[in-house]
């Protein structure tokens, strides 16, 4: 009995330190399917972010959805990453019960197209970046590289789960962002 | 073999497994749900308004207020027996065959050894049994007992029991809203340490139930129902209001993606509209146990719930999703389809577990519930039943 206790006690330290220690590790997993609320906006994502997080909040309200993150999702980084350009359209996104069927009354406006959709099984490779955006290139090149060296390649979406962003905390050395590609193992794209 | 088969205690027998029942409905139908079905969605969310509520109800009618004068250590070990061994046996049962068939287990990685490791910690230490996630009950309910044990001292008029009924709902419901550092299903994220969490959250609000089920039994509630048509009236209106309250109950949910009450994760959205439909629903399966309280059959079922409910896990990990993927397109989001499919294969996987119980009861009784019963292999290992 002595013998189990220590042995479970050894093991749970060891786990939860090492789980601490790779926290900001970047990872590769799969997320489950689920259903979306999905924002379509077209423009700077500087000033599309605070048009969706309006829009969420309203249509939360309206739809009486629980609370919830939000995440933007891009074709691919670049069109991410290249600021100069004013008219990236990003797709806004939050996950929603399975019981919401539809959007009742309503409506797009001029700039944000709303839709529902099932976003299936998807394998993802996942990073939690802490600090600003501006630093969000660098944390994008150490998840390329561990992609690659675990015999993965991006293909489909880049992604950016915003946990902690400017609506909630104004120091942006805070801010906690997860970003996720969409991969598939690289065995997979040589067997096609 | 029944722990509670005397005539004034037969219809709680026959509610537990009438809510089993429902549990193996909702499991089946929350695997439709997940491939997008929204019938299935609104019928789990239905089941889910009020079917966990009940088993801390049920318990609660059985519960004393009678100081226990044998001591807290003797107290301990008959509920860690009668609650924590089936608890691990029935984790431990789930985990061989994960070693072979893909299993459905929320938040872990099975190929590695560290999936294993982390579900190890998880269920033995966090408390919350990642193997067979049905099993989440068998611990709340410990934590519940130990909580009434602690308490049943001041528990010495109807006031002050429904006064610490209330006050501990208040205090249940405004922690699963702030507390979730105290949540279980931390631990199943990626960063998700594992601490001994012991469903202690969910524990407060189960106590709430069990000292309503406490008062119902002390106000003699259904002494007021004798008659079978007393009985159906009060059943349907029960139902009547539950189907009519049930989905208002939206947008306080703790998991985004479960528009329904999840007891196991702490959800329980508006904590005015939860409470009364929990307690309508339970009601009206209570009068459903004492309407069908002479059913031989679902007597002896209701007299073996805790292998019933523990291999809920089986069919929840194992076969529902497979089945449901491949039912999906063949099962339009026709409500009478949704119905007829989970039923039968609710049935069909509750027959299944007869056998079990069967060999269970023969062989080893005093892992399953029974420590105080003469086995075949085992001695008794408490000197009397709990």
């Amino acid at each position: 009995m002595v013998g189990i206790a220590v042995i479970g006690v050894g093991g749970l330290i060891h786990y939860n330190l090492n789980t601490y220690r790779n926290q900001n590790e970047p990872r590769i997993y799969t997320l489950m399917p689920t259903k979306e609320l999905v924002l379509t906006i077209e423009g700077n994502p500087e000033y599309t972010f605070d048009t969706a997080l309006l829009t969420f909040h309203s249509v939360g309200r309206l739809l009486k959805l629980s609370p919830s993150y939000f995440s933007g999702r891009y074709d691919d980084w670049e069109s991410r990453s290249d600021r100069s350009d004013q008219s990236t359209t990003v797709d806004y996104v939050r996950p929603v019960p399975e019981t919401l069927s539809s959007l009742g009354t309503i409506r797009d406006t001029d700039t944000v197209t709303l839709r529902l959709q099932r976003r299936d099984k998807t394998r993802i490779a996942e990073l939690r970046h802490q600090g600003p955006y501006a630093s969000i290139p660098e944390s994008i090149l150490r998840l390329k590289q561990f992609i690659a060296s675990r015999d993965h390649d991006i293909h489909g979406f880049y992604e950016e789960v915003y946990l902690i962003f400017e609506a909630m905390e104004q120091d942006p050395l805070k801010f906690e962002t997860l970003l996720r590609f969409e991969v598939r193992p690289t065995s997979k794209i040589a067997g096609e | 073999m029944m722990p509670h088969s005397t005539d004034r205690f037969r219809f709680i027998d026959v509610s537990r497994i009438l809510g089993i029942a429902l549990m193996y409905y909702g499991h089946t139908i929350e695997s439709l749900m997940k491939t997008g079905n929204e019938t299935a969605a609104m019928h789990y969310k239905f089941i889910y308004s009020f079917h966990m509520p009940l088993f801390f109800i049920l318990s609660g009618y059985l519960a004393s207020t009678a100081l226990d004068s044998k001591g807290w250590s003797l107290f301990l070990r008959k509920q860690a027996l009668s609650r924590l061994l089936p608890y691990a046996l029935f984790t431990g049962l789930l985990l061989l065959p994960t070693l072979i068939f893909p299993s459905q287990s929320v938040g872990l990685d099975l190929t590695t050894v560290d999936g294993y490791t982390k579900g190890l910690l998880a269920t033995f230490v966090g408390g919350f049994p990642m193997f067979n996630i049905p099993t989440w009950f068998l611990i709340c309910i410990f934590v519940v007992e130990l909580l009434h044990y602690g308490c049943r001292r001041f528990l010495l008029t109807r006031i002050s029991t429904v006064s610490l009924c209330l006050s501990i709902y208040v205090v249940g419901s405004v922690s699963a809203w702030y507390a979730t550092w105290l949540n279980p299903l931390n631990m199943l994220g990626p960063n998700g340490l594992i601490l001994p969490y012991f469903m202690l959250l969910e524990a407060l609000t189960g106590y709430a139930f069990y000292l309503f089920g406490l008062i119902l039994k002390d106000l003699g509630f259904f002494r007021h129902f004798e008659t079978t048509v007393r009985q159906f009236g009060l059943m349907f209106v029960c139902l009547f209001l539950v189907v009519y309250l049930y989905d208002l109950n939206q947008g306080m949910f703790t998991l985004p993606t479960y528009d329904a009450v999840v007891m196991a994760g702490s959800s329980h959205g508006n904590p005015i509209l939860f409470p009364i439909t929990a307690i309508l629903g339970s009601i009206a399966v209570m009068i459903a146990g004492r309407l069908l309280s002479g059913s031989q059959v679902l007597q002896f079922l209701g007299a073996n719930t805790l292998v019933i409910f523990a291999l809920n896990g089986a069919f929840y990990h194992f076969t529902n999703d497979p089945l449901a993927r491949w039912i999906h397109p063949y099962l339009a989001a026709d409500g009478i389809l949704v119905f007829v499919y989970g039923v039968l294969v609710s049935g069909l996987s509750l027959g299944l577990t007869i056998p079990v119980f069967i060999v269970c009861n023969r062989w080893i009784p005093q892992l399953i519930g029974r420590p105080g019963t003469e086995g075949p292999i085992l001695p008794r290992l408490v000197d009397k039943a709990p």
